[in-house]
């Protein structure tokens, strides 16, 4: 980690009371925005739509397209809201964080007041023919609202008392969100949180006292609780995130589906099965076109195609980092920082799920998974990543530097 | 500190959080090269053990056999139906490599021994040959874990260890991956049991399978035909056994074949989602089995049984042939062939060729031919009515024409060699073309041969043994017909030129084919004339070559399919119509007519004594025409005496049910003596007529 390196004693200049500059856009720059970002979101999403369009072909009787239209729209609604973002003033969502907090903790509690029913889980909103995936929004609003609180206490880090409420603002929506229940969503949020404290510059002893809270916690929930006859935890979830330890063993209950996506992975060797791939034609892996995607892409189009599609988010998360030391003030890094988190735990997560060294959580691959909310939360992520990048060229490009005194 | 953007568009930031980013991108480096470390560690250097997985673990679909479509008789009586059996087998799968090993090199050794015994047999003939090739190698023997499998499944079947061996080693050595069949027929007791304990049977299995079913035996056997597992040529041909799967059975023989698209029903598919364990998922039904189709045919189930016993009544058992048809339709109504087999024990597996030479071969009279089609055998006298169509019509003679039968015949110029004579040289004074068909007068049809012999190149026998259907295929729906030989000169050059290809490449002395010396001369064709010299033909033929003369003129195309039905009662009716016309003088249909009718009422006629008692003759007028043919047996060619009849016959009723019967018996004597009689029984039966065993005495041919 980062080592005893503290806000306080080197703070970060906080330029959001600074009075509104004139804006002008600095001579030399062709593009206003991002190209390599937006190039890899763009081969992402082409990788995504080539990916869902030969793996459902056969999932829908009489509609082939089925998906992939609707990918495809979810892809053009997402990068329509995403340009939008691009001339936004980011800065403006700060004083709104409060608000933004509220309408989060109201479509959670939505989602489970009127919400549809989807495999055995209470997720999404019928929003007309499409559902809304309010944990998906969700992912981030909480790097918004996070990235606020912080900035505030950006003199205050030092303080557990700063660190806590940071955690328990992630922790209460997660939980609600672990109950709906959708595991994986609150695992985003704690890392989410995890990475802003991080950025913001949360020293290393807190973070120690954190993953000793942690561990007490999995301990309580994986074996004292259930010792003393309370089940945290659905069955299920907790085969979850123990299988694959031990993918082989059951190959028919939890480990299955895992077991089915390193057949489905290995066996596309180096260049992929083509259309001669059966794991997907015979419906072995199940939810292929959401979860599993990579499993499709690994046996498909093999090791080249499955490293393509990594090293797009390679570039993804090195564009992030790199915005993050361009913005303007410590609120955009840290917004910034908080979606590259969100973004590299969601792809480790779900890709090492589908190679078998991660367990079964229900995190969907950011911009390749079938699922409109992911899609167009993951966009607007992205969005907010470019209105940064472009707010930090053109005041660096107007002062030459801003984190300085 | 001002900075020029254009040279460094990078904003520096405090090192606190430069350490901070740069600390994630380790992070994020080493979350990056994990997951491509793991990713090429399962594609590239694992991938073929996953490929393999992958192949195996797939929705497996097991056929669910259809069962075949019935044969029906003309009044819906079964002739074959199926029946559901439980059969128990093998996976070959589950025997361990080293048996299999020892399997493959013990067929290897097995065929190299066959081969060398034939060689060796060849060489130094049957005795010396055999007795030098040894024994053949013996069947590895399962040892170990595998034998026990053996008794434990041989203590439930009550069957031998030692059978189950010989079963598993037969199979695999014929089709290695197929599971092998222990047992036909499980009783359910054994079935339970070896079902509740299915862990303590590795590799057994038990399933329902349709077997075809004989319900009356041998009956009609080489017609209804045989069916097998399908064989390489049939999977190539993609017309006739379009989408059908390896190892269905299909029709090999007889109706069976020729009708198999009917037939044969459309399996159905049974859905079982496997996963790379081997475990089954879940299985349902995907795809229906439908059944075959109903084949109805115009056999009269009655009339074939009665037919072939009087064939082997008659004939005193010995190989023969009948058909009974309608001359008009074509529609078969008998057809059998003796000696006959029961299909079952066909698809029986056979413990050593020797045992199915001794069920199927030469020495049991070879019963998978159907010698009412497949046959071609000299006709004899009954072919007379053709040659005196052809010397009708080249000119030679007319009816009335009458000829002076001194009971010899001068053939050629030599005086002795090139005579030929009746039957007994029996003298029948002066004939004419009715009174020669009567007493069957060999002279008068000699003249007649003799008479177009002079008329070279012009060849009216030939050209009307040809019109009316030998040496052409009869349309009939069976595989495989016999098409029988016209002598001609062309056909002698065409066998010595066989003859001399044979030697030229087998490097014989003789083939045996045909003489070299031998030319097209008078003898050949009075030969011919009385069908001798080279005519062969199948009884079938024979019946459609009278129904034309009965029908003036018109060819009927024989057949027995009727129609078909499928399960939901649509009917779909097999037409043969008849394609070919002959055109034939009324004048001489009326004197062949006659002939025939004489031939069977008159005093002197080759078969009157055959209709005389107790046929009523007012009601189903009798014309037939005994044949006696000369064929040559053996190396020595010990010529024997092939009985022939053709019967036609019809009610005097408005309903006339035509029939025409040809019946044959070889090595039977004089044509009144077996066919005849024969004859008499069919049409006994065809019109309730007492029966009547009655044998001719005539001694003429």
């Amino acid at each position: 980690m980062s080592g005893p390196i503290s806000a306080a004693t080197t703070p970060l200049r906080d330029v959001d009371d600074a009075p509104p500059r004139e804006r002008a856009r600095p001579q030399g720059m062709a593009l206003p925005f991002d190209v390599v970002l937006l190039l890899g979101v763009v081969g992402l999403a082409i990788c995504s739509l080539v990916a869902i369009k030969t793996s459902t072909a056969d999932d829908i009787e009489g509609d082939p397209t089925y998906y992939f239209e609707r990918q495809l729209i979810f892809f053009c609604v997402g990068g329509v809201l995403s340009l939008a973002l691009i001339k936004f003033d980011y800065s403006r969502l700060r004083p709104a964080r409060w608000w933004i907090y509220g309408f989060l903790m109201a479509s959670i509690f939505a989602v489970k007041v009127i919400g549809v029913s989807a495999k055995g889980s209470q997720r999404s909103i019928a929003l007309g023919p499409f559902q809304f995936q309010a944990s998906e929004l969700g992912k981030v609003l909480i790097v918004v609202v996070l990235a606020g609180f912080a900035a505030d206490r950006a003199r205050r880090l030092q303080e557990r008392d700063t660190t806590a409420r940071i955690m328990l603002l992630a922790l209460i929506p997660a939980a609600f969100v672990t109950i709906q229940p959708d595991l994986g969503s609150s695992l985003v949020y704690g890392a989410i949180s995890l990475a802003i404290l991080y950025f913001a510059g949360t020293p290393a002893r807190h973070f120690l006292a954190l993953i000793a809270l942690g561990a007490v916690a999995v301990s309580i929930v994986l074996v004292a609780a259930p010792a003393a006859g309370v089940e945290l935890l659905h069955g299920y979830q907790k085969d979850r995130l123990t299988s694959f330890l031990h993918p082989s063993a059951d190959t028919n209950r939890a480990g299955y589906q895992q077991n089915q996506s390193l057949i489905a992975i290995g066996s596309g060797q180096k260049t992929g099965r083509g259309d001669h791939a059966t794991q997907t034609k015979f419906n072995f892996l199940p939810e292929h076109h959401t979860d599993f995607i990579n499993a499709v892409v690994g046996e498909r189009y093999g090791f080249v195609g499955a490293a393509l599609v990594l090293s797009l988010y390679a570039l993804l998360i090195w564009r992030g980092l790199r915005i993050l030391t361009m913005a303007k003030d410590l609120f955009g890094a840290l917004v910034a920082g908080g979606i590259v988190a969100m973004l590299l735990f969601q792809v480790f997560v779900n890709v090492g799920m589908t190679l078998g060294i991660m367990p079964i959580t229900g995190i969907p691959l950011p911009l390749m998974s079938y699922g409109g909310s992911s899609v167009v939360s993951t966009l607007l992520a992205i969005g907010l990543l470019q209105a940064i990048y472009v707010q930090g060229r053109s005041s660096a490009a107007m002062k030459g530097r801003i984190m300085s005194h | 500190m001002p900075l020029d953007p254009a040279n460094d568009r990078r904003p520096p930031i405090t090192p606190q959080l430069a350490i901070r980013v740069a600390g994630a991108g380790v992070l994020a480096f080493l979350l990056f090269g994990i997951v491509f470390f793991r990713l090429w560690y399962l594609q590239v250097l694992d991938g073929d053990k996953y490929l393999a997985q992958a192949r195996d673990n797939r929705v497996r679909t097991e056929r669910i056999q259809a069962p075949r479509g019935e044969l029906v008789d003309a009044n819906n009586l079964q002739l074959v139906s199926n029946r559901k059996a439980s059969v128990l087998s093998l996976n070959p799968a589950s025997i361990p490599s080293e048996m299999t090993a020892a399997i493959a090199e013990y067929g290897q050794r097995s065929g190299q021994w066959a081969v060398r015994r034939k060689q060796l047999v060849k060489q130094l003939g049957k005795k010396r040959g055999s007795r030098k090739a040894g024994t053949a190698p013996a069947r590895p023997v399962a040892t170990g874990a595998l034998w026990e499998r053996y008794q434990d499944l041989g203590k439930v079947l009550q069957m031998s260890p030692k059978t189950i061996n010989g079963k598993v080693v037969d199979s695999i050595v014929q089709v290695p991956y197929v599971n092998v069949r222990i047992k036909v027929d499980v009783p359910a007791s054994q079935r339970n049991y070896i079902e509740e304990r299915s862990g303590d049977f590795p590799g057994v299995s038990i399933d329902s399978v349709w077997l075809r079913q004989y319900p009356n035996r041998d009956l009609a056997a080489q017609t209804l035909g045989t069916i097998g597992q399908i064989s390489k040529a049939q999977l190539s041909n993609k017309k006739k056994f379009k989408d059908v799967a390896a190892g269905t059975d299909v029709g090999q023989t007889g109706l069976e074949l020729e009708y198999d698209q009917y037939l044969r029903g459309i399996d159905g598919q049974y859905r079982i989602d496997v996963n790379a364990a081997g475990e089954r998922r879940n299985g349902v039904v995907s795809v229906e089995p439908k059944a075959g189709k109903q084949l109805k045919l115009t056999l009269h189930q009655e009339l074939q049984q009665k037919g072939e016993q009087a064939l082997a009544e008659a004939g005193h058992g010995l190989p023969g042939a009948f058909v009974a048809m309608n001359p008009e339709t074509g529609a078969i109504y008998a057809m059998g062939s003796s000696p006959s087999y029961n299909p079952r024990d066909l698809n029986r597996p056979f413990a050593s060729t020797a045992a199915y030479e001794a069920k199927f071969g030469k020495a049991a009279g070879s019963p998978l031919i159907n010698r009412a089609d497949q046959s071609a055998y000299p006709t004899g006298s009954i072919f007379k009515p053709i040659t005196a169509l052809a010397a009708l019509d080249a000119g030679v003679i007319t009816p009335q024409q009458t000829f002076n039968d001194t009971g010899c015949f001068q053939t050629g110029a030599r005086e002795k060699i090139d005579v030929s004579c009746n039957a007994g040289k029996k003298v029948n004074g002066t004939i004419d073309m009715v009174d020669a068909l009567r007493v069957s007068s060999d002279t008068y049809f000699y003249n007649l041969g003799k008479k177009m012999y002079d008329r070279l190149p012009a060849q009216p026998l030939q050209e009307w043994s040809h019109k009316l259907g030998i040496a052409r295929d009869t349309g009939i729906d069976l595989p495989y017909e016999g098409q029988g030989t016209i002598p001609s000169p062309e056909q002698i050059r065409r066998l010595q030129a066989a003859e001399r290809r044979c030697r030229q490449d087998e490097k014989r002395a003789s083939c045996g084919i045909a003489l070299l010396d031998a030319s097209w001369n008078p003898g050949d064709m009075t030969n011919f004339a009385v069908g001798q010299g080279g005519l062969q033909a199948s009884p079938l033929q024979m019946a459609v070559a009278y129904s034309t003369i009965i029908n003036s003129g018109r060819v009927p195309t024989p057949h027995i399919g009727d129609q078909v039905e499928d399960s939901r009662g649509y009917i779909q009716k097999l037409d043969a119509p008849s394609r070919r016309k002959v055109k034939i003088d009324p004048s001489w249909r009326q004197a062949i007519m006659d002939g025939l009718f004489e031939a069977a009422n008159k005093e002197g006629g080759t078969s009157t004594g055959v209709w005389a008692d107790g046929w009523p003759h007012a009601q189903h007028p009798i014309y037939g025409k005994t044949g006696t043919a000369e064929r040559f047996y053996g190396p020595q060619q010990i010529e024997q005496d092939q009985s022939w009849y053709v019967a036609y016959s019809y009610d005097r009723s408005p309903s006339r049910n035509p029939i025409v019967v040809v019946a044959t018996v070889e090595k039977g004597g004089f044509g009144a003596e077996a066919a005849a009689p024969a004859a008499r029984l069919i049409l006994s039966k065809w019109f309730g007529v007492a029966p009547k065993l009655v044998r001719g005495e005539s001694t003429d041919r």
